[in-house]
Order: structure tokens, then sequence, then C-alpha cells
């Protein structure tokens, strides 16, 4: 063999290998930063700590028979509200525990078990081996760095959800009870203490939209996102929960029975569908500002209802939008809105969910059926705990997982020190206040909300950006972060241009009907020799010397027949005058000179780009 | 003093993200890419710069090509996201990366020996491997390619990462042994064990040795 064949032959080699590297290179170098006498102190320090523990269990147990106090004072409904933080920059969260001694609700699954109250103590000392046994908050932390809701929880109806289908392969719960139980125990000595109902959880319905979509905006008449296709970066991330993210313990309160998809799908990709579900934090285990209640978005591929399991470790993987978050009702079609901070893992199959029923690692979460490309891996190292990174094992406590999570986040952050905290729309100055008060929901038309962030050193920003008829415009609202500075765009649409825009998507969608009947090739583009990936349409509004425009791309990608790798480019594009209501074919250097570049491809047509396997 | 130079800029290279910088997710860093925001290649430069530096180094062994490769590589992702979402997005740098020196690597070949650790590598196993600048077929390329990742699939994790870091990657032994906290002979001798290993499954795959 010749050194060049062996040299391109190996540069041949799967993703998958490079990206299992990668991951083990990654742990490798982290670990060799640490110098060898700090970790022998490491776990000397985990060996004091065990024998805290024990001690420390020594002194509780016989303190907890004593008799509690008569009087339990009341769940401060207010404070739990909002607004649950770990105990500073510098260290899990040992405070914000929101349900730290109090009776649990019996939540949605009938299966949930009454004895559940008396876990809270028993699992105390050991999540939190520095406390002492003594100490129990009676009251819960009521410093709350946003906005209150300005109602009381309890004046907001609350729906009971419909009959749930589940996957849960374990006998699971068919019917969610309609209200909760609030008989207390009847047989009471007077010694014994009067057990408080918890008040039932807080369902959040959405603020719906007047506006009602005819369309979409895109629409696909060949093939899918390139980027997810055949040949594509199809390897899988690596099974594990994250250490880079804030993390909690949850439970689901809610399973919205809708489909949602995001307004801003990028113009390359297929809209993906999304499934809602409200969750209830019971435990901050890293982050800061983490909220009672919050939402969390997952592919429809990869819904499962989480309601059956008594609680969960999730990763905060990703905070996709403050409070008062656009999407899209695909199954009612309408716009809504959310009040609560969501979040979005479109990986929640690879360990970054883990399930516990009775206090006890449950894999029958990653069982389920649609998540099982990801359980295959988490199966390998269940399987082989000796070969194993994970925080799990069959047949761990839970307690034993937050602590093993806690752990490896603490370490990681030690060595990066950064802060993790879910962002709020909670402003102070009185500019950013008016922004909001202008992009409120569906008062002045369709904001969709694009929060970037950039890492805790460099802030974010919040970008507003109008939809019009579920089309993209050029408006938009931008809110610093750090500094709340406000910027609008030059360009505003009026209710006079509003009602001036024809509704693009019905143009789109005849023009997809056509094509889907007889699929065109781009014009004057040699095609031979090229197989077609995808095509599609994507339409957008824009506001260009005072003048309304409408315009769809039409896009081509292809690739070399036999070679994924090398594709190729084709747009045309088609402009709508608004005033005229004229629709023309007009080439990408006109229609730059008329309405700019946004939107545009500025690459060149028919190059053959090389992607890297 | 020339090599003592060129060693102080590649430690400082290498050395140049400061402790304590905030990192970029790499989800957030693609959607930086699919914005078109030209912040992804500064964050990709901070969170990527000192790991791709050491892959180009320890193929072409020379700083100032190091350089260049790695701004080749930040043209080539950017220009590759979109359309391509990549699911770990070191590897698909690291991929790029390597591509780009060995590229490099193979036209100062062609001037000169290059002294470089990839040199040491592929003589290691110079006794199925030889010399020569004949052109690989993309086919032929692709066939040796699975044989190698079908090879690496039946490797423990530990075996895996030796043979990728020597033979993919091109890291010297010394480094090698210091990640695994080993000796070096044992390093060399795990690598003894897969070259035979290696030879014997292109062997059985019925490429000619």
């Amino acid at each position: 063999m010749k050194e060049n064949e062996f040299l391109d032959g190996i540069g041949n080699v799967d993703s998958d290998i490079i990206e299992r590297f990668v991951a083990m290179d990654n742990k490798l170098q982290k670990m060799a930063v640490v110098p060898v006498s700090k970790r022998i102190w490491y776990r000397v320090a985990a060996v004091a700590a065990c024998l805290c523990i024990i001690v420390g269990l020594a002194f509780y147990i016989p303190y907890s028979k004593r008799k509690p106090p008569e009087n339990i004072p009341e769940r401060d409904i207010a404070a739990e509200s909002f607004g649950y933080t770990s105990s500073g920059n510098d260290t899990l969260s040992d405070s914000g525990t929101v349900t730290a001694e109090s009776v649990e609700t019996p939540s949605d699954s009938t299966e949930k078990p009454t004895e559940r109250p008396t876990e809270a103590p028993t699992e105390e000392p050991t999540e939190h081996p520095t406390e002492t046994p003594t100490e129990e908050p009676t009251e819960r932390p009521t410093e709350t760095p946003t906005e209150q809701p300005t109602e009381e929880p309890t004046e907001r109806p609350t729906e009971t959800p419909t009959e749930e289908p589940t996957e849960h392969p374990t006998e699971a719960p068919t019917e969610q009870p309609t209200e909760e139980p609030t008989e207390v125990p009847t047989e009471q000595t007077p010694s014994e203490p009067v057990i408080v109902p918890p008040a039932p959880p807080t369902i959040y319905e959405p603020t719906v939209s007047p506006e009602t979509p005819h369309g979409n905006s895109l629409e696909f008449i060949v093939g899918y996102s390139v980027g997810s296709s055949e040949g594509g970066s199809g390897a899988p991330p690596k099974f594990n929960f994250p250490y880079d993210q804030m993390a909690v313990k949850a439970r689901v309160v809610n399973n919205y029975p809708d489909t949602y998809y995001k307004l801003n799908t990028g113009s390359l990709s297929t809209p993906t569908a999304y499934r809602l579900i409200q969750m209830e934090t019971i435990e901050v285990i890293y982050g800061e500002n983490i909220p009672q209640y919050f939402l969390y978005l997952l592919p429809a591929g990869l819904y499962v209802d989480m309601s059956v399991y008594d609680s969960l470790i999730i990763a905060l993987y990703s905070q996709l939008g403050l409070e008062n978050y656009v999407l899209k009702n695909g199954t009612q079609n309408r716009m809504e809105a959310f009040e609560l901070p969501i979040f979005s893992d479109g990986s929640a199959d690879f360990g970054h969910v883990i399930a516990f029923t009775d206090g006890v690692f449950d894999e029958s979460l990653w069982q389920n059926k649609n998540w099982i490309t990801g359980y295959q891996f988490g199966k390998y190292y269940l399987d082989h705990p000796e070969t194993s990174s994970l925080v799990v094992y069959r047949g761990a406590s839970e307690s034993e997982v937050v602590a093993a999570v806690k752990e490896r986040i603490q370490s990681y952050f030690s060595r990066f020190p950064a802060s993790l905290y879910v962002k709020t729309l909670n402003f102070k100055t009185q500019e950013a206040k008016d922004a909001l008060e202008y992009v409120k929901p569906f008062e002045n038309g369709v904001f969709f909300q694009d929060f970037i962030w950039y890492g805790s050193g460099a802030g974010g920003k919040v970008v507003f950006t109008r939809f019009v008829n579920g089309c993209e415009t050029e408006e938009t609202v931008t809110i610093d972060l750090l500094t709340e500075e406000v910027t609008y765009s030059e360009i505003r649409y009026t209710e006079e241009d509003i009602k001036q825009l024809a509704d693009m998507t019905v143009y789109v969608s005849e023009k997809a009907k056509e094509y889907k009947e007889n699929v065109p090739t781009p014009p004057n583009a040699d095609v031979e020799g090229k197989k077609l990936l995808a095509l599609h349409l994507y339409a957008w509004y824009v506001k260009a010397d005072g003048k309304l425009y409408g315009v769809v791309r039409n896009s081509w990608e292809y690739c070399k027949e036999g070679n994924y790798y090398l594709q190729y480019r084709y747009d045309t594009y088609t402009i709508y005058d608004m005033l005229t209501g004229s629709v023309a074919d007009i080439s990408r250097e006109d229609l730059v000179g008329i309405v700019g570049n946004r939107n545009v491809y500025d690459g060149k047509y028919g190059e053959e780009l090389e992607i890297p396997m | 003093m020339k090599g003592l130079s060129e060693y102080r800029k590649r430690r400082y290279e290498m050395e140049l993200q400061p402790k304590g910088t905030s990192v970029m997710s790499d989800e957030e860093l693609i959607e930086l890419y699919f914005a078109r925001d030209e912040r992804a290649i500064k964050e990709t430069d901070i969170k990527y710069r000192k790991f791709l530096l050491s892959v180009a180094y320890n193929i072409v062994h020379d700083t100032d090509d190091s350089e260049e490769c790695l701004n080749d590589t930040y043209i080539g992702a950017w220009n590759a996201i979109p359309p391509a979402r990549p699911a770990v997005l070191g590897a698909f740098l690291a991929t790029i990366m390597r591509r780009t020196a060995i590229d490099r690597y193979k036209s100062r070949k062609r001037q000169k020996r290059v002294a470089s650790e990839l040199t040491v590598s592929l003589s290691e196993i110079g006794d199925f491997i030889a010399d020569g600048d004949d052109i690989c077929s993309e086919t032929d390329a692709r066939e040796i390619g699975r044989i190698i990742s079908d090879f690496v699939r039946s490797l423990s994790d530990r075996r895996m990462y030796v043979f990728m870091s020597r033979y993919y990657f091109a890291r010297p032994i010394k480094e090698i042994s210091k990640l695994l906290e080993c000796s070096e002979s044992t390093v060399n001798k795990e690598i003894s064990a897969l070259k035979r290993d290696l030879k014997e499954k292109l062997e059985k795959e019925g490429y000619p040795i």
C-alpha cells in the first residue's frame, strides 16, 4: 500500500469514530489539567464528605424520631411562584428546593405512591451533606429576581389535561385525575401534625393571536434539510448527561396536546414539529434564577409522556426563549405566546433526561421507541459499567445521581468559570419596557422572539422580528440583555402597510402544488449527471423606498450523481409588487438592487461545493 | 535558535485561550453559522483554536503553515455550514483541518522531507506502507476508509484512542502517554500490537500489502 493511499484512506474513516475520539480526548485533556496531587485531594475530600454524612446520620436519625412541632407554617404561595436560585455563583443549589420539606403533589399519575411525603426527610441528608440535620428551612426564599406575575396563580383556570396516550412500557395511567385529593387524614391524635395538602400545580395557558395563518412561508417539494439527508452529519452525539449546562430535578405538570412549530425555521430546513411540556422545578441542581415552572420543547419525533415518572433530572440544554415566546400551533392553526421561559432540546434521547420512579433510576424512559437511537448507546454503557462514564447505573438512587451530576458540573465549572442563569424579560429601564410593550404578544401584530446568548462574559440580545401572514419582514426590535439598549430597525411596518400586504403563503401554496405535479429544473443550469436533493420555496416581505414587496425564492440543491459530498445550488426569484399587484421573475442582481440582499444567496450558482464528510 | 523561537511561538499559540473564557455550546455556534453571523468564526476560534492548531502542527510541523491551515479550516466550515449541521462540531472541524493539513504536507513533501510527527508515524508502519506519491483514487480511499473504520470499531476505547491519536491526528507518543497516564514504552507496545492487527485486517480484506 502506498503512503498516499493510507493517508487518504484513513482520512475517509467514518465520522462517528472521530466523534468518539474527540469525546474521549476532551475528557482526557480536562483530566490532564488537574494535577495528580490535586486529584488526590479531591478524593480525600470525597472520603471526608462521606464520613460527615455517616456522622450526620448518626445524629439525625435519633433526632428525626422526636415529635415534630404542632404548628406547621403555611406554604408561601406567592414566594413560590417564581425565581428559585441556587446559592450563588460558586455553588450548587442547596437552597431553592421547591418541595424541600413539603408534601409533594400527588401529580397527574394515579400510580404516585402516597408514601412519597416521607421520602423528602430521608433524602435531605444525602443530598446536602454539608447541612446539619437540624437545618430545615421553614420559609421559602423570598428573593425573586424577576417580575412576579401580577395575578395570583390560583386565579388561572386550571385545565384538566386530556387523556394522554403513553409509550411507557410499564403500566401507565390512561386518564388524568380531574381533581387533586383534598381530604385530610380523619384520625389524628392531638400530637399528630396536621398534613396540609399541597396546592395543585398551576397550568399556564397561552395567549392566542387573532391572526389566522393561511399557509406556510416555506414549502418543500423535494427532499428535506440537506444537512440531515443521507451522507450528511448523521453520526449521533455522545450519550451522557451534559456537564456544562443548567440542570434541575423536575416533574411534568402538563403535556400540551397540540403540535407546535417555530416561526423562524430558516429557509433551508423543513419545519420541525414539536411538542410542548410544562414542567415544575423540584430542585435546582445547577443554575440561577430557575423558575418554578418552565416549558420544555421536544421534537415531536422524540416526544414521550414523562408525567408517569416521579421525577426527572433534566439538563436545561438551551434556553430557546424568554417569556412571551411565540410559537405556531400547527394543530389549531394559530399563533400562541407563552408566559414561561422555554427550553429546547433536540438531543433529549442522548442522556439529557434521566427518569426516576420510587427514588430509583428508571431505565424505561430511555427504552421508549422514540429514543431507541440514543438508548442503544446508553444500554451499552449500562450493560458495561466498567467502561461507562455515565452519571447513572442500574439501580442507582435519585440522590446518588443528583450528587454525581452536581459533582460533574461543579468540576467543569471550577475550571471554566461561567455564570449560568435563566434569562428573563425583567428589564429595568423605561426604554426596554416600552420596547416590550410594543412587541407585546399580538397587540401590534406577531413578533417572533429570537434569543441569542453569547456567554456570561459577552451577554446577548433578544431580537423580535415582525411576521405578517406567517412570513418574515425586516422589522426588528433588538434589546441588549446586559445594557437594555433598544434598537429599532429603520424599516417599520404601520397598520396601513400590513393591510396592503397580500398573503404570500397563498402564492407559495399554489406554486408548490404546481411543482409537485411537475418538478421544474433551474433555468440555464446544467443538471446532467446531478441528482436533485431538495427543491423548496421560501417567501418573505420587504419594504423598500416606501414600497411594499413580497419575494419568493425557488431553491434547488443538487449533488453529483454517486457523490453526496459534491453539491450545487441554484435559485430563482419572483417579486410581488403590493401596489400594482404584479408578479414577475427577477434576477438576483436586480432583486438585490431593489430590496437588498436579505435571504439572497451570495455564492456562485452551479459551483461545486465540497461538503466535508 | 530559530528552532527555539519556533517552539516558543508554538507554545504561545497553543496556550492562547485564556482560562476563564466562557465558550459557547456547539449548538449556539452552529446557529451563528446558520444566521451567517461573523461572530461564528470568532467564537469557533475561542473554543477550538488550540485543538485545531495542535492537529495541524503535528502534521505540518510549521507554525505559519498551521495558521494558514487554521484559516482555511474556518473558511471551509463557513462554506459548509449551512447546509451541513454537524452533530459534533469539534469532530467536524478536526476533519476539515486534518484534510487541509494533509494536503499541505503532501505539497511540501514533494519539495523536501517534512520533519513532522506524521512522517514519524508513517515510518512506524513502513513494513506495509511504501513511500510514493501516487494519487489514490476516490474509490480506493473509500474502501480503505471502510476497512480502517471496521478495524477501529473492533477496538476498545483505549486502543481506539491510541490508534486515532497516532495515525489520524499524528500525535507524538509522549503526548499520548501523558494523556493516558502511562509510560511511553507502554504506548509503543500498544502501537506495535495495533500495527500488527491492522496489517492482518488489511490482508484478510484482500488488500495488497
